[in-house]
């Protein structure tokens, strides 16, 4: 076999070899960037989806790398003597190979393996089962990072602590629609308004905490018994309006003159502290310079002609109707009862969502974890032991208060409704809405807290 | 005790220089074959059934090594070296090494003799001075008297009283030991056990060979032998195996199979760093690399190949590892070692890449 066909076996052997070579390096650098590439893209598409169309062009990154392994290999690992010692055995000739590259003699080249398709077996088979296996993963995971979904991006700024400025944001309206009918006293006017403004201050920036909300809790209900308090002088001025009016008419039996003067009174002293407050500033003109001139001394000298008389106390009467109805409004607002509480509008009453039926809604139970007018039955009380629930003593909560609303006065006795006096099982038969108030009760932030703490099975198990 | 043989004394041949650069030609590999055929037939005549261990002798004989010959008594051993004697045509003394030989008996002695009227030293050369010296069971010598080969083994030369002496060429050291009744017998310590090429253990020989001896032998005398070689022969031959080309990759598979003795080194396997003290030295390179070339002159080869390596490595490094105590224990002896390290170091180094099998 002539020398220069023994070269080009023995190059052609250097030559796979750096082809393996090229092969091992290539799947580690391939499969590091095919892995970096992927996690890069899954990080564009997760926090910066605006560069994605452009993240791909990293991708030809990896032609990059497998170039540069290629690069590498054009310095192989092996040295020729190392290849042509295992092309040497590899062919079988017992290191007569060897001996002719390092010292060629053509006597003994003829002693060589002269079958072709020997040398050619003994030229290694290129089987890329290493490279596969390093390269697939990385593959399948870099074409899975490009075929994620790409996250939506929200062009709407963050905003943070929104509950805290909203609730101090609608203390702040109910305070100026107060303001607005003047019920409040100008000292606790500026308190008030000074304490909304800090609230909102400190809303701003910070989140809202369980004292932040106690104090929003404790300014609403300050603003409830402002308007509590209006609304009790403004019943007992209407009602006593509406009996002296009753009185005057012809149909009517005819009231005692101490009953007319302690109704008299009783009118003349509730407009007293109404316009002590300035409540009378939406009274028309006419009646409140007649009102004026009437009341002297702190007494209601009412007209001696019946006609007079009668026309003051339906002008009186209609007026504090329409009070009535902007104070009930107040309330309404002062309650809580907002939009969304209630299925429908007008169900509001009291600041409870007396119309709706949510309360046979599974998972809107309240305290009780039943409805209002379930049956309570009691059994022995559970062990103690082991209970991992600290029991705190709460303050007294504002809705704890057994329902203390004034809803009217007036001197007969009260109507008796089927429904009320009837058993509480029985009520609903006639009141499908009955229970409802419990059902809906509400807690303040603090013991909602300890409510969940009591229930939660994870820390007392 | 001395004795000698009716050979003819210590005589030097002069030797060639190799042919450097130069691969032998196949005419020159086969005449190199034929002649090593022939002896190796004639002494196959002399000692039957040990195929093997002739062969072994003319590696050693060929890459011009001493031999150390271990076996039990009544095998062969000093009739193979007779025998050798008598086919090369070379000078022959044999020592028969006791405790109370002394280093004079083997090297000889300046004796005061009158020479002319004048009285002077005059130096009496001893039974080293030979082409083949036998050493029968040399470690029945005291360590003095073993010493007293060393430079001998080594220069090829004796010093005495300042005067040294050239020991005729080729000179070789054939020794024996008996690895039984070790009483009163002292160890050849290492240094001494590093000179020797090889250490080759007789090995006892099966029964149809025993029916040929006692059926061909007459009181077991062996056959008549003739010169095989002459001397011209013989340093041709010694010229040829200097001419034989060891490539690089099986020069640096002995130097890795030789440092993989050492316990310290990196390429070392585990078994030898746990049961082997001291590796083996440079000199076991360089006798590996010498009768590989012998071993691929007498498989008629130009080269030496990794087959060659491995066929001598038993017999060179076997008697130069160092075990430690704990080999024994663990029942490893030196020959298991040097076996375990020719199934793990591999033949190239380094590896082909995973993507490529042949």
């Amino acid at each position: 076999m002539p020398i220069d066909t023994i070269d080009r076996w023995i190059n052609r052997y250097a030559s796979r070899i750096r082809l393996g070579e090229f092969l091992k390096r290539g799947a580690e650098w391939g499969a590091a960037y095919l892995f970096a590439f992927g996690a890069t893209v899954l990080v564009v598409k997760m926090l910066i989806p605006q560069a994605w169309p452009h993240v791909l062009w990293l991708g030809v990154g990896v032609v990059v790398a497998l170039a540069a392994a290629w690069w590498l290999t054009r310095k192989p690992s092996q040295t020729r003597w190392q290849s042509v010692a295992r092309l040497d055995a590899a062919i079988n000739s017992g290191g007569l190979l060897m001996t002719l590259c390092e010292r060629p003699a053509d006597d003994w080249a003829d002693r060589l393996p002269q079958i072709e398709r020997l040398w050619h077996e003994a030229i290694p088979r290129v089987r890329p089962r290493r490279f596969a296996g390093y390269i697939t993963l990385p593959l399948l995971f870099a074409l899975g990072a490009c075929f994620v979904p790409l996250r939506n991006a929200s062009t709407a700024p963050t905003l943070y602590n929104t509950v805290g400025q909203q609730a101090a944001q609608e203390l702040e309206e109910l305070l100026n629609e107060i303001e607005k009918e003047q019920l409040l006293g100008e000292d606790e006017e500026q308190q008030l308004k000074k304490e909304v403004e800090k609230l909102t201050e400190e809303t701003r920036d910070t989140p809202l905490t369980h004292e932040k909300w106690e104090t929003v809790d404790a300014l609403r209900e300050r603003m409830k018994v402002r308007l509590e308090t209006a609304a009790m002088s403004l019943a007992k001025a209407r009602g006593a309006a509406a009996l002296l009016a009753d009185s005057n008419l012809s149909d009517t039996p005819q009231m005692s003159l101490e009953r007319s003067e302690q109704l008299e009174n009783d009118l003349a002293e509730s407009l007293q502290k109404m316009m002590q407050k300035g409540g009378l500033a939406g009274v028309p003109k006419d009646l409140k310079e007649q009102l004026q001139r009437l009341m002297k001394n702190g007494k209601l000298q009412m007209p001696k002609d019946a006609g007079d008389r009668q026309e003051l106390l339906d002008e009186l009467k209609e007026y504090l109707d329409k009070e009535n109805d902007k104070l009930n409004e107040l309330r309404k607002k002062c309650s809580g009862c907002k939009s969304g509480q209630c299925d429908k509008e007008g169900e509001c009453e009291g600041g409870q969502c007396e119309g709706n039926k949510s309360g046979s809604r599974p998972g809107k139970g309240g305290i009780t974890r039943g409805r209002g007018d379930a049956d309570l039955t009691f059994g022995d009380e559970s062990d103690r032991q082991g209970a991992k629930f600290k029991e705190v003593v709460l303050p007294k909560g504002f809705r704890d208060q057994p329902k203390d609303e004034v809803l009217g006065v007036q001197k007969r006795a009260p109507d008796e409704e089927a429904a009320e006096v009837a058993p509480r099982a029985a009520r609903q038969d006639v009141d499908p809405a009955a229970g409802q108030a419990t059902w809906n009760r509400k807690l303040s932030p603090r013991h909602r807290n300890s409510v969940r703490r009591y229930f939660d099975s994870r820390e007392t198990n | 005790m001395l004795s000698s043989d009716e050979g003819p004394p210590g005589k030097t041949v002069s030797a060639r220089v190799p042919v450097a650069g130069k691969l032998l030609s196949p005419a020159d590999v086969q005449r190199a074959r034929s002649l090593t055929d022939r002896l190796l037939a004639e002494l196959g005549r002399a000692i039957l059934g040990q195929a093997e261990l002739l062969e072994l002798v003319a590696i050693s004989l060929l890459a011009r090594g001493h031999l150390l010959l271990e076996g039990l008594p009544g095998l062969g051993k000093t009739e193979l070296i007779k025998s050798l004697s008598r086919l090369l045509g070379l000078s022959f003394r044999r020592v028969q090494f006791t405790p109370d030989l002394l280093p004079g008996d083997i090297i000889g002695s300046p004796i005061l003799e009158e020479v002319d009227g004048r009285r002077r030293l005059v130096f009496h050369t001893g039974p080293i001075f030979a082409n083949l010296v036998l050493a029968d069971e040399i470690n029945r010598a005291s360590p003095k008297t073993q010493s007293a080969l060393l430079e001998a083994m080594q220069e090829r030369r004796v010093t005495v009283l300042g005067e040294t002496h050239p020991l005729p060429f080729p000179f070789f050291v054939l020794a024996t030991q008996n690895p039984i009744e070790l009483e009163g017998t002292y160890p050849l310590p290492e240094a001494q056990l590093d000179r020797f090429t090889f250490k080759i253990n007789v090995p006892g020989v099966s029964s149809e060979t025993l029916q040929e001896i006692i059926t061909t032998r007459r009181q077991g005398e062996p056959p008549e032998l003739t010169q095989v070689l002459s001397e011209s022969e013989l340093v041709e031959l010694f010229d040829f195996t200097d001419a034989i080309h060891l490539p690089t990759a099986v020069a640096n598979y002995i130097a890795r199979l030789v440092s993989a003795t050492h316990p310290t080194r990196d390429e070392a396997p585990d078994e030898v760093r746990r049961f082997v003290k001291f590796g083996a030295s440079p000199r076991a390179a360089i006798a590996l690399a010498g009768t590989a070339r012998a071993a691929a002159l007498i498989h008629g080869k130009p080269n030496v190949g990794f087959d060659e390596v491995r066929r001598v490595a038993r017999s060179v490094l076997g008697h130069r590892l160092i075990l430690d105590y704990a080999a024994r224990l663990e029942g490893w002896d030196s020959l298991k070692l040097v076996d375990r390290l020719l199934a793990v170091v591999p033949d190239v180094s380094g590896s082909i890449p995973e993507d490529l099998r042949a």
